[in-house]
């Protein structure tokens, strides 16, 4: 295998007890006490390790039907407030929120990230999402379709990037002698005329270090694609075998080309679930360990979530006969997963038990179970054969799964020359390799 | 826990990177050092503030650029990052902010409250405001009518206090063994409609340590005392004379019986203005030294923008004549309230356009006084004793040094007399105003 003369990134999401939704019965979990110490835990663990960022995902309700009955914890962080907090306790970690565009106000949205940005010293990014769930939250029946959803997103976006353009650099001159404050030319209105928003700007916070805050996107819908390929400066997807790595690889890239944007300068970094340890055989162990505590009905209510069909009739090692799938079209949200779901269902006639173990473990993302070893061998065959250009870990239990990655992966990948041993300091676009943006309005 | 002794004033400090004298950023000794970020030194302004045991700090904020372009900028903090960043390096003082309930949603200002308040163990408050500004950045319809956006507001905390209530304080039961970690039956969903909003819930978040972060109030409008009556901890009031305020909190007061609440619950708090010096003298040094800093010519155009008036053919040192001062102020965007003040000032009281600017540039038709640490305290006690307020909050003149003043020797004196607490009797700005925790939607 040629080495590749890049390194690869990885982040972590941070979470409550992890996606593993039984993970906070765990004697290590959190639960009880939703604390800011146990993200604060996380982040020293991800910061001791150099990763690239930590990521900190969102919901706009409560969605679960689990969550409601009880049966599941409910988070007690928003990712605003959460990361600013996190920005005083870490050094150089890039730090990503999620944010939706359907119930939210660009103005709003570009102050708190110029903001984050600025207290963090050039450290914040935007995963931009789009909601489809929470209406009801925002004085909404429904969430609108998918393309108005992201017609929405791509307006929110655009006025965005304006108004963190609509200060130059430089334009903050504060003479005191004087008495300029800033410089009228070099602060622009955006005058942003869209149909859902309509934005005069500029904005009431300087430029900030990384110029604008980076953009990134999940979806890998065609819609999804389209949209990141446009704006996405990392990328985040869901691929679970190397030939669907591949080839999403290749089309978003090539995507991205055409666009007259740079490729390499749109890392794509797929999700990862992993259960690591010293050998094999502890890691298995980790892994049943944890889907032991779920209950048959759970694991089928589960399958539900992601085949979005009741299966209140079936057993769990039953094969859910193929027509009973709605097509993928069909589908209003999560579109990407659901086609997972059916093609494991359909071409591998898998059973309700095996898809609830994937389901619990890896929130629908790669899990990889296996020692530190397999477990970095995967991630390097992966990387080298142009099906990611680095990983994003979404723990099934915190924080032991970040903890045993730290401990068990990284150390191999940073042996082996894949991945930093120390920050090069520096903003969070420098640590990516991603170059700063002009201004557009800057003359 | 020790509860709040009733003898001492509750004080806020008014966050800002310059000071709240205008044009105070242009000395030479204000704003971060070179080379320093805006944002360590507002942590520096934060940490005196909690050496000196204040209550909180308080961020008002608009949003939108034009007050910052016209020069009347007293700083670009964007409060939600910065309070939470300040969470972490603090530990008991109060975190306040304005946040505007014209223009987001209450589902997503419940959440980051919320999540502040969890992060901050218990010490978020909000100033409830409608917006005057900033509509140009939102859809760019012009803003309702004030009546119509205090009755937006006043669902609008609807909306939030029951989604701050819809889980039971005793909620999470993290029984691991039975695979439950919340009672079901203690989260309830909220099914508000009304008028302008209609929201489902229940909040997806753990009921905050507070409970409901401490609200703030500070419209005198008939609907602004309305809402300020009915949900109000505390209120922000402009008063720059003793009787007045006498008057206003004794009327304030009345207004909170008739909402059925104990009108000692809340707190009335004037801004205040103190310029400390080490004796009477060096204070009225330091004040000389803040009011030949205004530039009056910028001045005269801000006063006339603000008040919406006519005034470029009219010398410094003369009177505005009253037929350029109407009675009913125009399309503006200032408190009615503070246009009257100053036009009384102008009208019936003789002043100066000079003089009107420096008043207006020095704390913004805020009492202001100078003096020397006792004599200023001298002032403050008087007006507790009166009944004129229940503490104050502090507009320092400028920042850092005309705040050191404040928390170093201000503060100290008020100590001293034991009008002020020298530790923190609690853990959050609940406790440190005196405040009861309110009950879940399951404990009324």
């Amino acid at each position: 295998m040629t080495k590749r003369n890049q390194q690869m990134h990885i982040g972590a999401a941070i979470e409550e007890t992890g996606v593993q939704p039984t993970a906070w019965r765990l004697p290590s979990s959190d639960s009880r006490d939703p604390s800011i110490d146990h993200f604060v835990d996380q982040a020293r663990i991800a910061e001791d390790a150099c990763l690239d960022f930590i990521f900190r995902a969102d919901g706009l309700g409560v969605r679960d039907k689990q969550a409601l009955r009880g049966n599941a914890p409910i988070g007690g962080f928003e990712p605003i407030s959460l990361l600013s907090a996190l920005a005083m306790v870490t050094t150089h970690i890039g730090l990503v929120g999620t944010v939706s565009t359907s119930f939210s106000q660009p103005y709003a949205v570009a102050r708190d990230f110029a903001s984050l940005d600025h207290i963090s010293r050039g450290r914040a990014a935007w995963n931009i999402v789009t909601s489809h769930y929470g209406a009801k939250n925002f004085s909404q029946e429904e969430v609108p379709i998918h393309e108005i959803r992201y017609a929405i997103a791509e307006e929110h976006v655009e006025a965005c990037t304006r108004l963190w353009d609509s200060w130059e650099d430089g334009a903050k001159i504060f003479d005191r002698e004087s008495g300029v404050f800033a410089d009228p030319e070099k602060i622009h209105e955006i005058n942003f005329e869209g149909t859902y928003f309509q934005v005069e700007g500029p904005l009431n916070i300087s430029r900030s270090p990384q110029g604008r805050p980076l953009l990134i996107q999940a979806g890998s819908s065609e819609w999804g694609m389209e949209f990141g390929s446009k704006w996405a400066e990392v990328v985040f997807t869901s691929q679970h075998d190397m030939a669907s790595s591949v080839s999403f690889y290749r089309d978003f890239k090539d995507r991205v080309a055409r666009r007259g944007r740079n490729p390499e300068q749109v890392p794509i970094m797929p999700g990862i679930s992993t259960f690591t340890a010293a050998t094999e055989q502890e890691a298995r162990e980790k892994w049943l360990g944890l889907n032991d505590w779920l209950d048959p009905a759970r694991r089928i209510q589960m399958v539900e979530l992601n085949l979005h069909i009741d299966l209140s009739e079936f057993e769990l090692d039953d094969v859910v006969p193929a027509e009973l799938l709605p097509p993928v079209s069909a589908i209003e949200g999560h579109q990407s997963r659901y086609e997972i779901y059916r093609n494991w269902v359909v071409n591998d006639k898998r059973t309700i038990r095996e898809l609830a173990a994937e389901a619990t473990s890896a929130a629908g993302h790669w899990l990889i179970v296996g020692s530190g070893e397999q477990v970095a061998d995967r991630l390097i065959e992966r990387f080298e054969n142009f099906g990611a250009d680095g990983f994003n870990l979404v723990p099934a239990a915190t924080p032991s799964t970040l903890a045993d990655f730290t401990e068990f992966v990284v150390p191999i990948l940073q042996e082996r020359g894949y991945f930093r041993t120390e920050y090069p300091g520096g903003t969070l676009r420098e640590m990516l390799g991603i170059d700063r943006p002009d201004s557009q309005y800057a003359s | 826990m020790t509860p709040k002794n009733p003898q001492h004033l509750v004080l806020t400090m008014f966050m800002t990177s310059a000071g709240y004298h205008k044009d105070a950023w242009r000395l030479p000794s204000t704003g971060p050092a070179a080379g320093q970020s805006e944002f360590a030194f507002m942590q520096d302004l934060a940490l005196m503030c909690e050496a000196a045991k204040l209550d909180a700090i308080f961020f008002a904020d608009v949003v939108s650029a034009a007050l910052l372009l016209n020069g009347n900028s007293r700083g670009t903090e964007e409060p939600l990052t910065m309070m939470s960043a300040l969470a972490a390096r603090t530990e008991r003082i109060g975190l306040i902010s304005t946040f505007s309930t014209t223009f987001t949603e209450p589902y997503n200002l419940a959440r980051q409250l919320s999540g502040l308040d969890t992060i901050s163990g218990g010490r978020v408050g909000w100033n409830i405001v409608t917006s005057v500004t900033g509509s140009e950045n939102f859809g760019g319809d012009p803003l309702p009518s004030s009546a119509d956006r205090y009755r937006r507001a006043t669902e609008f905390v609807e909306v939030v206090s029951k989604l701050w209530d819809s889980w039971s304080d005793d909620a999470v039961i993290d029984d691991r063994v039975r695979g439950l970690w919340l009672d079901p039956a203690k989260l309830r969903a909220i099914d508000h409609t009304g008028e302008f909003y209609r929201v489902r819930g229940p909040l997806n978040m753990v009921r905050s340590p507070q409970g409901r972060p401490v609200a703030v109030q500070a419209g005198v409008s008939e609907e602004g005392i309305a809402l300020g009556a009915s949900v109000a901890d505390a209120i922000y009031t402009t008063q720059p004379e003793k009787q007045g305020a006498i008057e206003f909190t004794a009327k304030y007061r009345q207004r909170v019986r008739e909402s059925g609440r104990d009108p000692r619950s809340i707190k009335i708090l004037p801004g205040i203005m103190p310029i400390v010096g080490r004796s009477d003298a060096e204070a009225a040094e330091i004040a000389q030294m803040l009011a030949d800093n205004i530039d009056y010519a910028a001045g005269k155009e801000s006063f006339a923008q603000t008040f919406d008036l006519r005034l470029h053919d009219i010398d410094i040192d003369d009177r505005i004549p009253s037929e350029r001062f109407p009675e009913e102020p125009g399309a503006i965007s200032f408190p009615p309230s503070r246009y009257r003040q100053f036009r009384g000032y102008a009208l019936e009281d003789g002043w100066t356009l000079r003089e009107l600017i420096a008043e207006k540039s020095r704390a913004g038709g805020h009492l202001w006084t100078v003096g020397s640490a006792s004599r200023i305290a001298d002032l403050m006690i008087d007006w507790f004793e009166s009944g004129a307020c229940d503490g104050f909050n502090l507009n320092p003149p400028y920042v850092l040094e005309g705040a050191r003043l404040i928390c170093e020797l201000l503060v100290p004196e008020l100590q001293e007399r034991g009008y002020f607490r020298s530790e923190y009797e609690g853990t959050t700005l609940r406790e440190h105003l005196g405040l009861e925790r309110p009950g879940a939607w399951d404990a009324r």
